[in-house]
């Protein structure tokens, strides 16, 4: 089956055994695509004596860490074909990861992630509030995640408001001067997580707006929300109570695999689409983990063909819940992204040492 | 400035209070190697040793053996043998030591050389990082400290802590007479641009490299009267990863000397006997630990000239050069090897740079090591041990002789 079959395929509607016959496939030819085409990934394969040709699972198909797209230029495509680069989020002064797309890559995670979203809001665009800083998207070139992941999902809705300030202050009046415009449709609302907690459940006085109406859709991480201790149910409930919003979908994605996000259901799991699956491994021996079992992440996209990206070890805890029997009906696998791993502390005196000491202070 | 106080008493504290303490404890203060300092590093070794807790841990367990009494004395008789006829060595007086942040045993052999030759002592220690080891040693000092024969050494060591405010290290380095400084080359140099007297010593040891040397015969072929593979294993084992291959002198590279066959079939022999010991002490990094090590490792399949790869776990990488020109220094820790052939230690001469530290030779007589560290023309290398030796802290450290650096020498002309 080639891509486009694969997409045009009613997302979340593959059995699981069906998809990983279809996606290995694909993800080996991929594999061979870029050790031809990315000098510094054929040298990896090389060296580990991986052979391509052999692959015959999902768990099979070698995985970059995804810290080497911070530290190394992997290109699958000359550098005057570069059409745009992807940067993630980082925290300030972090290297961050470069993702390098052609104009045919780039219109390829589009197609993608309409894929993914219009099955959960529908083809119709809705009038979308976006809880971000217009600013945010203001960065030439390189786009960073948030501003990537407001462009992109920005296709989605119309009629955008951006109700963040670039004093980072929710402009209330604007906000209920733009929800009264809007009152007689339902309203897609897109942010990053803690964003949403900030200025939607911190700024807002309980009953001041109604957002009975809206669909959120939101990513970015816990981490913050972590350190605040707030949790994923009390975050739902915490919006259901101050705003009215119900219909809450949580989603995983990353710089290196845009376009294939994993979308929480009703049931609270998140869905690998169609052309993207997930592998859980035990960090102590790599070997793929029983599902419900916590490991490392090793993410799947059938998409990337100008980087070597398909094939991704996170540095994200996850478990998968189910496969094929999520209670919501849909096919293939369901996972919980479950934090961050943790960095290490080594010992030793070295420089490395003394930067992570002053990164702490 | 209020900073924290551990030794000799737990509570905060004003650091010009420390300092006046400190400036006050010089009229009482005892001689270098007096008895008295040998009893109390004998007390302290004893409290280290008796104390359960150190025994799991074989870095507790050798710095307890450092300052055992014999092992001090031994120290003496050398320190007796600097003083030639007509030079008297005498306390520098104030030193300022600023430990590595996770070594976490480095601060008390630091302290402990300078206070042994006579010097009153502050150590900052950092609170970001608190690590067990580092606070079992500080509350074994206040407990040896508060042992009545040893009240006036209280006066003369005070262990601190405090992050990286600059008041502190720039009141106490205003009254330092020689500083200690350890760590990072870039925490050196910051350290190194605050003031200090014109007469004040520093002692830098930066971010420096280590790395072994063996001969395949000594893996392949031991006589009888040598250390068996698994014995040089387990000594690797050691040196490598008691600190997670992040001492400076832990050996991060291996280099065979010898014949491509020869070589082929040690280190198949050495690596395979290595993951075995790793697996019997149980050795295990934290997920986060084998992540950077792989992030590392698929960039140096990237940038380096590897032709091998080696991997046992996440604990045990080697990664097979096919030559070390160019060789980039930089390195992971917990556990990674890089390793190279050549076939005489005179290969090695246009190799060694100042950085590197602590040469670990298996497999060599004195008279070729010797001849080695002659060739270099002092080009780098400040250490050869044997394999198991490289952690082993001595009075030599970093090409200084700590007993002649600490104290300062007083010429006598004979009676005229």
């Amino acid at each position: 089956m080639q891509l486009d079959e694969l997409m045009s395929l009613e997302q979340y509607s593959l059995p699981q055994r069906e998809k990983q016959a279809i996606l290995t496939e694909r993800l080996r030819q991929l594999t061979l695509l870029h050790r031809d085409r990315c000098d510094p990934y054929r040298r990896i394969l090389s060296a580990l004596g991986q052979e391509p040709e052999e692959i015959d699972s999902l768990p099979e198909v070698p995985a970059l860490p995804v810290g080497l797209f911070k530290s190394h230029t992997l290109r699958s495509i000359p550098e005057d074909q570069v059409f745009k680069v992807v940067t993630s989020s980082g925290t300030t002064g972090a290297a961050v990861s470069h993702v390098y797309l052609d104009a045919a890559a780039a219109q390829f995670q589009i197609h993608a992630l309409a894929g993914v979203m219009t099955h959960w809001l529908g083809a119709r665009r809705l009038p979308m509030l976006v809880i971000d800083a217009r600013s945010t998207l203001r960065e030439r070139n390189t786009v960073s995640a948030r501003g990537a992941g407001i462009i992109g999902m920005a296709t989605f809705g119309r009629d955008h408001l951006f109700a963040v300030d670039d004093d980072m202050r929710l402009d209330r009046d604007a906000l209920a001067a733009w929800l009264k415009g809007h009152s007689d449709s339902p309203i897609l609302i897109f942010g990053f997580t803690f964003m949403i907690w900030q200025h939607l459940v911190g700024a807002l006085e309980p009953g001041e707006v109604d957002l009975q109406n809206a669909i959120l859709i939101h990513s970015g991480g816990w981490k913050k929300l972590t350190d605040l201790a707030v949790a994923a149910d009390e975050y739902k409930a915490e919006l259901a109570r101050v705003t009215g919003l119900r219909r809450v979908h949580n989603f995983y994605g990353m710089a290196e695999q845009i376009g294939t996000v994993f979308v929480e259901c009703e049931r609270g799991f998140l869905h690998a689409p169609n052309a993207a699956d997930v592998v859980v491994r035990d960090p102590a021996t790599w070997e793929v983990v029983a599902d419900g079992e916590v490991g490392v992440a090793q993410t799947l996209s059938a998409l990337p063909e100008s980087y070597p990206g398909h094939s991704v070890l996170t540095e994200d805890f996850a478990r998968v819940e189910a496969v094929d029997d999520c209670p919501c009906g849909r096919r293939g696998k369901t996972v919980s992204f479950l934090g961050r791993v943790p960095e290490a502390d080594l010992r030793g005196c070295s420089d490395v040492q003394a930067r992570e000491a002053l990164a702490a202070a | 400035m209020i900073v924290r106080q551990l030794v000799p008493h737990v509570g905060d504290v004003d650091v010009a209070d420390v300092l006046r303490g400190l400036r006050r404890a010089r009229r009482r203060s005892v001689g270098p190697f007096d008895p008295s300092r040998i009893d109390f590093s004998d007390a302290l070794s004893r409290a280290i040793l008796h104390d359960p807790r150190s025994r799991p841990f074989p870095q507790m367990v050798a710095i307890g053996f450092w300052l055992r009494r014999a092992s001090i004395q031994r120290l003496a008789g050398r320190f007796a043998a600097l003083e030639q006829a007509g030079a008297v060595r005498v306390p520098r007086g104030l030193a300022f030591h600023v430990p590595p942040t996770n070594v976490d045993t480095v601060f008390l052999y630091s302290l402990m050389v300078s206070f042994l030759v006579g010097n009153r002592n502050v150590v900052r220690v950092s609170p970001n990082v608190a690590s067990e080891h580092a606070t079992r040693l500080c509350e074994l000092l206040r407990e040896v400290l508060a042992e009545e024969r040893f009240a006036a050494f209280a006066d003369e060591l005070a262990i601190i802590s405090y992050s990286h405010e600059a008041e502190p290290t720039a009141q106490i380095s205003a009254e330092s007479d020689v500083r200690l400084l350890w760590g990072g080359d870039e925490s050196i140099d910051r350290l190194r641009a605050v003031a200090v007297r014109p007469g004040t010593h520093d002692l830098t040891f930066g971010d420096r490299f280590s790395f072994a040397v063996v001969r395949p015969d000594a893996v392949l072929h031991p006589e009888h009267d040598r250390p068996s593979l698994h014995t040089v294993a387990e000594e690797l084992y050691n040196d490598a990863y008691w600190f997670d291959q992040l001492a400076c002198s832990s050996p991060r590279l291996l280099v065979w000397v010898g014949s491509p066959e020869d070589v082929d079939r040690a280190r198949r022999r050495l690596f395979g006997e290595l993951s075995q010991v790793i697996v019997a002490k149980g050795y295990g990094l934290e997920p986060g630990a084998s992540i950077s090590k792989l992030n590392f490792l698929y960039g140096a399949l990237i940038d380096r000239p590897v032709e091998s790869v080696y991997r046992s776990g996440n604990e045990l990488a080697v990664l097979g050069l096919s030559d070390l020109g160019d060789f980039d220094r930089t390195h992971p820790g917990a556990g990674l090897f890089f390793e190279a052939r050549v076939d005489s230690l005179a290969d090695l001469v246009e190799f060694v740079t100042r950085k590197d530290q602590t040469l670990t030779a298996h497999g060599f007589s004195y008279e070729e090591l010797t001849a080695f560290a002659r060739s270099l023309q002092g080009g780098g290398i400040d250490r050869i041990v044997a394999f198991g030796e490289a952690l082993s802290f001595d009075s030599f450290w970093d090409g200084y002789d700590l007993l002649a650096e600490l104290t300062r020498t007083v010429t006598v002309a004979q009676a005229a």
